[in-house]
């Protein structure tokens, strides 16, 4: 009954690029020269040098994950860590070179501009090339910037919270991206603020054999509010690609921030990324991820809750096409008393593809009044795809309600027969469910995004169905 | 007797067993494969939070079995007579059954043959076909079923996946084949009552089932003793079609003791296995309970309960293994922690691309009672193909203050109160029990509960 899915190569929206025109650029490979020469380049004080030395130090040492998607066929040595295409941010968008302009307008990036945003981080080749933030935003207080920047004006915020939610030898991978960083965002949100619009930016792999390993750091001070929102593209490439990006949230008392992602890298990325927040006092972080693309990715936001009465959020979308594997989840860690959470994840399989949820619920010893809902649901779209669930309870306090639970089916024949009944065909039938089953967290999504994703998963799902 | 040391001495025990028993061959490839293998370690996922490699493994000694009396053997008293409850001895007593079918009673490691040790058969089993065999002694099984035995240990051998498997087959000892034929129809249970005396042993209980197409039948496994020591146990039973068997095992050692226990079943098509693991007992326990679902319309119920306290660690693994269509299983683990225990459940459900129509369900249930326990609870799925119905359910939680409460202003001491409760949450699996085991593991938990935590 099922097909591959015939996604034409052709029609692929996204899949255009321009001649690479980064103006610096290091050789490939990793080493202390390359560390160095970023440094240099950004002109970054020594503090932040030797953050990047101890990083590359701590990559080194650490051992390649024995658990989780397939990474056997990165070679490190074969990666070019860092080119930029302009030397310095734009702040209007008149301003930008011709051939940035052409590539965001085909992303739309303009009405965008024009109609919803506050203002916009765009990220080509991984250097910060155009952001601008909106005057009143600027009054406010909030600060919106590229994180090179950041660490070159306000280096009493950097220092005070960059890799001390995600220290420099956390991982394998967050100790190359603690090394080689480049580009991303710095967002200081004052107390009281609420940011009322999403804050945005775009990032893409435009050179073969590029890493991406962009760095942002979010810090809503005392009852502030902000969304941010990243969303990924790429085109498609024949070599392997590395995407390890490092989020670190810091939601301080009565804080709320929400992050949310639709990530849809081309077939041949690999996308590893560590994402982890910590919410204080009554403060709560949303994670709303949308993993649609990439040939692996290993990502699980994460969520410490250190203070009372904090609240944190997962919301995970993932589907896995041919050849794919999504190896995704989230984990929240209850440090304190009257935390509660929920995790809820679904996932499609189609084609053969691998998706896999992974996450951990902890709670400490002596912690009162712990909640915690976990939900997995997994789709699996023909008789050769995969779906795993990997979920951690580790349980240390008697004043808990833990509930966790998990299902995967197929699309229901009963549900099909009565679409079908009423004149759908069987692939708009199939659509119709699989945008039911997907709706509880695209409702979460911007507008925008909700549509982009409805339209990435119709193109996904076109072909798969006959 | 002579004590051999750990598995530094396993040549020397193999020598010295000079080739006898049913099961000679495949003692050497299981020490060749002992010997090329290391301790589980904290990168194997499955024992990553069971450090077992931190015992002192080595330095426990182990003798080899001495003959046990079997039946027809002159110093046996008569099999006790029907109408009459049988209560299988024990502190509180492991069962309370009108009849048996067989009572299986070893102590390892002991110059002398007491009277009740053996293996007895009810004249009715006798005269239906049931047959144990003493694989270390037997000189009349026949050559089908010797044959039976030997495929089952080299099949779990080339499977084998941690040390203690090949450890477990290179020494066997207590070693019994049960042997239940055709259409075998019995509620009487078979009683293994392993009682393992001496400290500081080693012993490696080997169990095998051969249940003919059409049987029904229950077995009983004991586990009992072993101070200081370390009991290796391994279970396996390949179930004909259409049949329906319960096999239910009490691990109640020595709080000193350390358990490995591996259990697999192979399930034909159409037939039912039911199985409820109680671990009561044990200061360390590593359990995986395997069940093969090989045939359409085959059925798997792995269930257990657990009490964990001062500082226990009970680490239990289900695999509910769906290797054909149309099959169906359930595993249900419940269980409470205490003091300084700590609680591991790892639950999997396995569906291979061929399984399509596979109906599984698996849910673990935790009670902690105060700060210092800890209950881990990690139910996994692997589907490899869509029409199927797979979930799993997990919660954790604590004994709900308004019933502690309502108890108490009845007049229940709050020990009294806690074991009500208790017995309550842990009844829903207790239950799928036969009769005659639920009130003795009743009052082991309410013994447990009564029992203040060692300071």
């Amino acid at each position: 009954m099922s097909n591959e899915a015939a996604v034409d190569i052709g029609d692929y929206k996204y899949g255009f690029s321009y001649p690479d025109i980064s103006v610096f650029s290091t050789r490939k490979g990793l080493s202390e020269e390359v560390v160095h020469a970023i440094s240099r380049h950004k002109q970054e004080p020594q503090w932040m040098l030797d953050f990047r030395l101890k990083s590359l130090a701590a990559f080194h040492e650490k051992p390649m994950p024995n658990w989780g998607a397939d990474l056997t066929s990165i070679d490190f040595d074969d990666i070019t860590y860092y080119a930029t295409s302009t030397a310095k941010s734009e702040s209007r968008w008149e301003d930008l070179p011709a051939e940035i302009k052409q590539t965001y307008d085909r992303l739309g990036l303009p009405e965008a501009e024009q109609k919803f945003l506050a203002g916009v981080g765009a990220q080509y080749d991984s250097e910060m090339v155009y952001h601008s933030i909106r005057a009143d935003l600027e009054a406010q207080g909030v600060i919106f910037t590229s994180p090179e920047e950041a660490v070159l004006k306000h280096p009493e915020l950097v220092q005070k919270y960059f890799g001390t939610i995600i220290p420099h030898n956390d991982n394998k991978f967050a100790a190359l991206n603690s090394a080689v960083w480049s580009g991303g965002s710095f967002v200081y949100v004052p107390k009281g603020v609420h940011v009322d619009i999403p804050i945005q930016a775009y990032f893409r792999i435009n050179s073969q054999n590029f890493g991406q390993f962009e760095r942002t750091l979010i810090i809503a001070d005392e009852g502030s509010f902000v969304h941010y929102v990243e969303g990924c593209t790429a085109p498609i490439y024949s070599t392997d690609s590395l995407h390890s990006a490092v989020v670190e949230i810091i939601a301080l008392e009565g804080a709320r921030v929400r992050y949310s992602t639709i990530q849809n890298w081309s077939n041949d990325v690999y996308n590893l990324v560590t994402k982890r927040a910590v919410a204080h006092k009554k403060a709560t972080v949303e994670w709303v991820d949308g993993n649609l693309g990439s040939k692996r990715t290993m990502k699980y936001p994460a969520i410490y809750l250190v203070g009372e009465g904090a609240h944190g959020e997962v919301l995970s979308i993932a589907m896995a096409s041919k050849g794919q594997e999504q190896d995704t989840g989230g984990k929240v860690v209850h440090l304190a008393d009257n935390t509660s959470s929920v995790i809820t994840s679904k996932s499609i399989s189609k084609g053969g593809g691998i998706s896999s949820y992974r996450g951990l619920v902890k709670t400490k010893e002596g912690v009162r009044g712990v909640k915690s809902h976990v939900e997995c649901d997994a789709l699996l779209l023909d008789d050769q795809s995969i779906s795993n669930t990997y979920p951690y309870m580790e349980i240390a306090s008697p004043d808990t309600s833990i509930e966790h639970e998990a299902r995967v089916s197929k699309i229901s024949e009963d549900q099909l027969f009565y679409l079908m009944s009423r004149g759908l065909t069987e692939a708009e039938a199939s659509m119709m469910i699989v945008n039911g089953f997907l709706d509880p967290l695209v409702k979460q999504l911007p507008m925008e995004y909700a549509l982009e994703l409805n339209r990435l998963i119709e193109l996904e799902m076109e072909g798969s169905v006959g | 007797m002579h004590l051999y040391s750990g598995s530094s001495e396993i040549d020397g025990a193999l020598s010295g067993l000079n080739g006898t028993g049913v099961l000679s061959d495949i003692r050497p490839p299981s020490a060749a494969k002992f010997k090329g293998g290391r301790w589980p370690g904290p990168q194997d996922e499955e024992w990553r939070r069971s450090r077992v490699a931190d015992f002192p493994l080595d330095q426990l000694q182990y003798s080899l079995a001495a003959p046990l009396p079997m039946p027809g053997s002159p110093t046996m008293p008569d099999f006790v007579r029907a109408g009459e409850n049988i209560l299988v001895e024990g502190d509180p007593p492991v069962a309370d059954f009108e009849a048996l079918s067989a009572l299986i009673r070893v102590q390892a490691a002991n110059d002398q043959a007491l009277p009740e040790l053996g293996v007895r058969l009810s004249p009715a089993a006798q005269k239906a076909g049931l047959a144990i065999y003493d694989l270390l002694g037997e000189t009349t099984m026949p050559g089908n079923l010797r044959a039976t035995a030997k495929s089952m240990v080299d099949a779990i051998l080339a499977k084998s996946d941690n040390r203690f498997l090949a450890w477990n087959l290179a020494l066997h000892s207590p070693a019994f084949f049960i042997y239940i034929p055709k259409n075998y129809d019995s509620k009487a249970p078979i009683v293994l009552d392993l009682a393992f005396a001496g400290e500081d042993r080693v012993h490696f209980p080997l169990v095998l089932v051969l249940a003919e197409s059409g049987s029904r039948a229950t077995l009983v496994q004991r586990l009992s003793g072993a101070v200081g020591g370390l009991v290796n146990h391994l279970y396996a039973a390949s179930i004909g079609a259409n049949s329906q068997i319960d096999c239910h095992a009490l691990v109640e050692l020595d709080e000193s003791a350390v358990y490995i226990g591996h259990d697999l079943s192979d399930i034909a098509r159409d037939t039912s296995l039911r199985q409820v693991t109680a671990v009561l007992g044990s200061g360390f326990a590593k359990i995986r309970s395997t069940a093969n679902l090989n045939g359409s319309g085959a059925e798997a119920y792995l269930d257990g309960i657990y009490f964990a306290r001062d500082e226990q660690h009970i680490d239990i693994k289900s695999v509910q293994n769906h290797q054909t269509p149309q099959a169906t299983s359930r595993a249900y683990y419940k269980g409470v922690v205490r003091d300084k225990a700590h609680s591991i459940y790892q639950g999997m459900i396995h569906v291979a691309p061929h399984a399509p129509k596979t109906d599984a369900y698996l849910t673990n249930k935790n009670m902690v009672l105060n700060d210092g326990a800890r209950s881990d609870s990690i139910p996994c799925l692997e589907i490899k193909t869509d029409d199927v119905k797979c979930s799993h359910g997990s919660t954790t939680g604590t004994l709900p203050a308004e019933q502690l409460f309502y108890l108490e202003s009845r007049g229940f001491s709050r020990l009294d109160a806690e074991s009500a409760l208790i017995i309550g949450y842990l009844d829903e699996v207790i239950d799928r029990l036969p009769e005659g085991l639920r009130w003795p593991i009743r009052q082991s938990v309410t013994k447990a509960v009564h029992a203040p935590p060692a300071t």
